[in-house]
């Protein structure tokens, strides 16, 4: 008796009104991984995995492999998270360790409008304003000192990996550094007690804090990744869009969402080339689903 | 101090100095080259038609137009899906639905905002024969809005629901009532949440360019019609290689930082007042 009645109320007191728009995401989730699968079978059977493991992207004999795409994204992304690691933590330890309470809110602030700026913005200023200048200075100073280096082996070009890279860096070191300030700034006071106990300084107490957030850290940086891999606009603006393969990141490339945009326009719906980008979606969709679950995992275990 | 700490010091404010330098930077560069657009042409800008390549500045009201439109149909969907998948997450936490929803939505968030577009060119504009719209690329925005909705309303919601829900039921009242007591209690933080919603759909690019045209000199005709955006044109055009266009893309880029920064600042002003 006493259980029907918790079903029923159960069943009763939920408004179905408010159950709704849940439903909807579930619908939309699901949709969006039926559709990509669907639009992508075309690719599968008439290509098998070379769509993903293949260098040859060529309308002409409608043969389609993304792997030049695939290899510039993780390059793209490995360039940025790299970038990004120092100045995010830098970023979050200042604001909680140096400054002031009237700075800190400003320095929040302006963090936070930046990772909300529209993309495109970073694109077209990167393409103009940062790529000439570091052409003209970094790029060429690497080549010219460190060309025996495979990483800097290729000509400077302003569009390029690095450029890429050094863009999407800019770019995620806000997301980063906010996920790692709002765990830095939960960490015990009793910590921070302890070390000044033993006569230590800040030194200490910052290194003490980051071992102690550090999954948080990790998982903060892998959900980075997962944002970095499908940023779209800014990077097709400054990686240069050319299909290479190559050690050197002075070189122009492509990523996976540089590539889906670019040829999209210029393809016919159906057809094995729209498919193959679809297939390239796919992976890109399954890429930053798994990083989110990594991402939560890592937390999880933290905790 | 020691050494060891001054040096910590050093190191960490140079970081935290580059890591937002690039914002003071592109900040300034679009307000002394988009100005300097703005002032030749005026309130013109706002209005005119894009150029032909080589022939003068022209304006950005096509894609104004068609921005202001696409998000506010974008708004129009995912505010109140938004609002009420937030509410049922705050009140029943412990449900399955609302656990795989609060899931579902947490991962949404961080999709590849390419991907939304390709589903809604894949679903609306083939699949429902709509063909490249205002209204797909309006519902493409929505898509991406929803999330940030949807986690901002719970979190507005979670002080307000411990604070006055037990005393809301214990004088009797319908959920129904309470759940409005606790929307006018958080109707702040709700609407900080929307703004933010808004302003991330604002400057997306990649959904519009799969749902809508490229092509910049048509104004709205209806929503079925196709209309272009402003990060379109700014995307496009900053590929092009005439010099006019990349001025029109500066202009451009202004008006799309004012936007933003005024829902931005609007947000923070409703912090600020709340606190």
């Amino acid at each position: 008796m006493r259980r029907a009645n918790s079903i029923r109320k159960y069943f009763f007191n939920i408004s179905y009104l408010y159950a709704l728009p849940i439903l909807v995401i579930f619908l939309l989730v699901g949709s969006i991984i039926i559709s990509l699968f669907l639009a992508s079978i075309d690719a599968f059977l008439k290509e098998g995995l070379t769509v993903y493991t293949s260098n040859v992207w060529d309308p002409h004999n409608n043969v389609y492999g993304g792997l030049a795409a695939i290899y510039g994204s993780i390059v793209v992304v490995l360039i940025a998270i790299t970038i990004s690691i120092p100045l995010s933590l830098s970023l979050a330890i200042f604001l909680n360790e140096y400054a002031p309470k009237i700075l800190r809110q400003i320095l929040i602030n302006i963090s936070d409008l930046m990772a909300s700026f529209p993309t495109v913005i970073y694109g077209f200023w990167g393409l103009y304003e940062l790529s000439p200048l570091l052409k003209g200075i970094l790029f060429t100073w690497l080549y010219e000192n460190f060309s025996w280096i495979p990483l800097f082996s290729t000509s400077p070009y302003g569009p390029s990996f690095l450029l890429a890279g050094i863009i999407l860096g800019i770019m995620i070191t806000p997301f980063a550094s906010s996920i790692i300030r709002e765990v830095y700034s939960q960490i015990p006071e009793t910590i921070r007690e302890g070390v000044y106990a033993l006569g230590l300084g800040k030194w200490e107490i910052i290194k003490v804090s980051i071992k102690y957030i550090k999954s948080s850290i990790i998982s903060g940086f892998v959900l980075a990744f997962g944002r970095g891999i499908g940023e779209t606009v800014a990077v097709a603006l400054t990686v240069g869009n050319a299909l290479n393969i190559t050690p050197s990141i002075l070189a122009p490339g492509y990523t996976i969402p540089a590539l889906i945009v670019n040829q999209f326009g210029s393809t016919y719906y159906p057809s094995l080339q729209a498919s193959a980008l679809f297939a390239l979606a796919l992976l890109l969709f399954l890429i930053g689903t798994v990083m989110i679950l990594i991402a939560k995992f890592v937390t999880l275990r933290g905790e | 101090m020691r050494l060891k700490d001054l040096i910590i010091m050093f190191l960490i404010s140079i970081g935290t100095i580059i890591a937002l330098l690039p914002f003071f930077w592109i900040l300034l560069d679009i307000v002394i080259r988009g100005f300097h657009v703005l002032a030749q042409r005026g309130i013109a800008f706002l209005i005119d038609m894009p150029p032909l390549p080589g022939e003068g500045i022209g304006g950005i009201g096509t894609v104004l137009e068609g921005t202001l439109f696409m998000v506010g149909i974008g708004a129009l969907i995912a505010i109140p899906v938004g609002l009420f998948a937030g509410i049922y997450i705050t009140f029943y936490p412990t449900s399955l639905l609302a656990k795989l929803g609060r899931g579902l939505v947490e991962i949404m968030i961080e999709y590849p905002t390419i991907i939304i577009g390709i589903t809604v060119f894949l679903i609306v504009v083939i699949g429902l024969n709509i063909g490249t719209s205002a209204i797909a690329g309006g519902i493409a925005l929505s898509i991406i809005m929803i999330p940030y909705t949807t986690l901002q309303v719970a979190e507005a919601l979670k002080i307000p629901k411990a604070q006055l829900m037990e005393a809301s039921y214990a004088l009797g009242l319908t959920t129904k009532n309470v759940i409005r007591i606790l929307l006018g209690a958080g109707k702040n933080g709700v609407l900080t949440g929307i703004l933010i919603g808004l302003a991330k759909i604002s400057g997306e690019t990649a959904p519009l360019l799969f749902t809508t045209t490229t092509s910049f000199n048509l104004y709205l005709a209806s929503p079925l019609s196709p209309v272009s955006g402003i990060p379109v044109l700014i995307y496009v055009y900053a590929f092009s290689p005439f010099e006019n266009w990349h001025s029109v893309a500066w202009g451009a880029s202004l008006v799309l930082v004012l936007i933003v920064l005024a829902i931005f600042i609007l947000s923070r002003f409703i912090i600020w007042r709340t606190k």
